[in-house]
């Protein structure tokens, strides 16, 4: 087992390899953002320490051997939700559109509900390790593995790129490193963490970061309605003053302009928040299903919570900075970019300590999504195709992990490797992929194999199938990424989302194959509901 | 497909008036919570869209806090409010299932 000596010896080498590329940047170094960093990572490396002393089985590589409390879990699932996009994707887009940065924040929350009171017990009674353990329950396990599988990887893979080209975006700009080592920093931690602690460590180092950015978030609104004598229809009057939309900021239109996107857009958030593989996974590391339900609600409070600050540090950054001459080359051309609105403001409430604290959370925040990525990843690849596809079941547990922990390596390289390539390039469209496409396939699956008794092997296979492809046809036929990235005029399909009808096709031909299947497997699969049904229930 | 089968004990359980209503309220007080917030979304994605003006309506006389914020506000704090609504009165209610003593189960 690795020992904390060799912890040591990793910490001193990132910092060896870290203090002098800091050193030799040009740029001014904001020393707040390294010290936090660094006790950052020194926390999670102890913490990675002990959790690997503690993880000898497979299900302690997997799901922390079920000993993770609903409190702990619901930090956990919440610091998964909250990621940098949530945070500074979603401070950025109040600052520059306004209200339809609402659609984003009411979807997200009301998906949580859902999570809530459709998925999360069942999941927990049917499945194991990964969400395709429940899909299959009485279903044919191998084709719809190998199809939840390459749905959880279509999400993950892109998913994992844009966090990680994020990161060293960030890096560059908040700490003075340049970009590469950024990547590399990030990439190697991931690794570490999850290579050595498994899941364990990935849940605490998720709680840590999620109490450091509900905390940062808290103080920064706090400082926010400070400055207005904590009277939110001052700070709101203010807003609308000096935003060049004036009171159209509190109307919809300043990102979407058709019904279709907007509701595609809902449909993305609810299904697809619901349907992520990493968040999924959580749900597993709770003894039983009210373990599971309690984790639920506390998710479901604290990302709801942290809307509200999101909101008001949203309207405190139109007043703080628009037109503010240190920050912004005029009007809403906010130096560094949109993302940087959050950044921007904690320096103006709190000054560089308090910039540094943020910046270093928002780093932190995004090595901690990435690493309960790349353990989903892991076990979705050893797991669902090497043990239960590959071997049909006949693979020994040291096996399966080893398997875990070579996927992670290798997709952490992968990573970091097409990051780097990645250095400059699009990458924010990356970031649409992930909800539509779960939206459009694990989330339907779920829902038909958990709650209709007609659903099939082949109507699930037709379903899933159908939605993939869709939903990625006509993302890659969008303004995004055909006009955005492609470069053509005119895009083929011209809404955002595709989800309203992918998810449609993926429910539609769920049910169309499934009550047009007379096969003796479906009826086999139909009366096997029954027995599904109470373990769902009653879990065992 | 290795779907366990029932025990004797689980299927007598299962039979039981208790366990029957109790999956029964159960389904339909997440559906009614579920459908509930679902329209709320649905709602105020179509009314944004059909009256954006109703958006800037300002929730009384003189105030800043429109209709738009208003709804914003009111969908988080309500599904806080589901939420632990919901995890209580489920604990509450489960309890009754998880009180049976397991011998009585034969016993339908």
């Amino acid at each position: 087992m690795f020992k904390i000596k060799q912890y040591s010896v990793v910490l001193a080498a990132l910092c060896l390899f870290a203090f002098p590329v800091w050193a030799a940047q040009e740029v001014k170094v904001n020393y707040a953002s390294i010290v936090t960093f660094l006790l950052f990572l020194v926390m999670t490396l102890i913490i990675t320490a002990w959790a690997a002393k503690r993880t000898k089985s497979r299900e302690d590589f997997y799901v922390a051997g079920g000993e993770i409390t609903s409190l702990q879990n619901g930090f956990a699932i919440a610091g998964d939700t909250m990621s940098a996009a949530s945070f500074l994707g979603l401070v950025g887009l109040i600052f520059m559109v306004g209200f339809d940065a609402f659609y984003f924040i009411i979807s997200l929350v009301v998906s949580w509900i859902v999570v809530l009171l459709f998925i999360a017990e069942r999941l927990r009674n049917l499945g194991s390790y990964t969400f395709a353990d429940a899909v299959s329950y009485r279903l044919s396990s191998k084709p719809l593995r190998i199809l939840s599988a390459t749905c959880a990887l279509a999400i993950m893979i892109p998913y994992l790129l844009s966090q990680i080209v994020a990161a060293g975006t960030l890096v560059e700009g908040l700490f003075g490193l340049q970009y590469s080592h950024g990547v590399i920093v990030i990439g190697v931690m991931m690794m570490i963490y999850v290579t050595f602690g498994g899941m364990m460590a990935t849940t605490w180092v998720q709680i840590v970061k999620a109490v450091l950015l509900l905390g940062g978030g808290t103080i920064l609104s706090v400082g926010i309605l400070f400055l207005f004598n904590f009277d939110l229809d001052e700070l709101i009057k203010s807003a609308i003053t000096v935003h060049p939309r004036g009171i159209e900021l509190l109307k919809s239109g300043g990102l979407y302009t058709d019904i279709i996107s907007i509701i595609s857009l809902s449909l993305a958030f609810i299904g697809g928040t619901a349907a992520m593989p990493h968040v999924l996974m959580r749900f597993f590391t709770v003894s039983d299903s009210s373990q599971a339900r309690g984790s639920a609600v506390i998710a479901v409070s604290l990302v709801a919570y942290f809307q509200i600050v999101v909101l008001i540090v949203g309207l405190g950054a139109i007043v703080l900075l628009v037109d503010n001459a240190d920050y912004s080359s005029g009007g809403l051309d906010i130096v560094g970019g949109s993302n940087m609105v959050g950044i921007h403001l904690a320096r103006i409430v709190g000054g560089d300590v308090f910039m540094g604290f943020i910046s270093a959370v928002a780093f932190a925040t995004i090595l901690a999504v990435v690493s309960g990525i790349t353990l989903s990843a892991g076990a979705t690849i050893s797991h669902d195709l090497y043990s239960n596809v590959v071997l049909k079941e006949k693979c020994n547990e040291t096996e399966e992990v080893w398997i875990a922990r070579v996927t992670v390596v290798v997709l952490g390289t992968l990573g970091i490797y097409l990051a780097i390539i990645f250095e400059g390039q699009n990458i924010a469209v990356l970031a649409t992929w992930p909800l539509a496409i779960g939206a459009s396939t694990n989330f339907p699956l779920l829902i038909m194999s958990m709650y209709w008794k007609g659903f099939t092997t082949k109507g699930a296979l037709m379903g899933g199938s159908a939605g993939l492809i869709l939903a990625v046809s006509l993302l890659v036929m969008s303004p995004n990424i055909w006009v955005k990235v492609l470069g053509n005029s005119e895009p083929i399909f011209p809404y955002a989302y595709p989800t309203l009808f992918s998810m449609g096709v993926c429910f539609l031909f769920g049910w169309l194959f499934s009550v047009t299947d007379k096969t003796e497997r479906a009826r086999n699969e139909r009366h096997m509901f029954k027995a599904q049904l109470v373990r769902s229930q009653l879990g065992g | 497909m290795k779907v366990p089968d029932l025990s004797e004990q689980e299927k007598a359980f299962v039979e039981m008036d208790v366990f029957r209503s109790y999956i029964k309220w159960r389904n339909r007080f997440a559906l009614k919570i579920a459908a509930f917030h679902l329209c709320l979304v649905f709602i105020f994605d179509l009314i944004s869209y059909s009256y954006p003006e109703l958006m800037l309506v300002p929730v009384w006389p003189e105030s800043a806090i429109t209709f738009s914020l208003a709804c914003v506000i009111y969908v988080t704090f309500s599904v806080i409010f589901s939420a632990f609504y919901y995890g209580h009165k489920v604990n509450k209610e489960s309890s009754k299932i998880e009180n049976i003593p397991r011998e009585s189960h034969n016993n339908v």
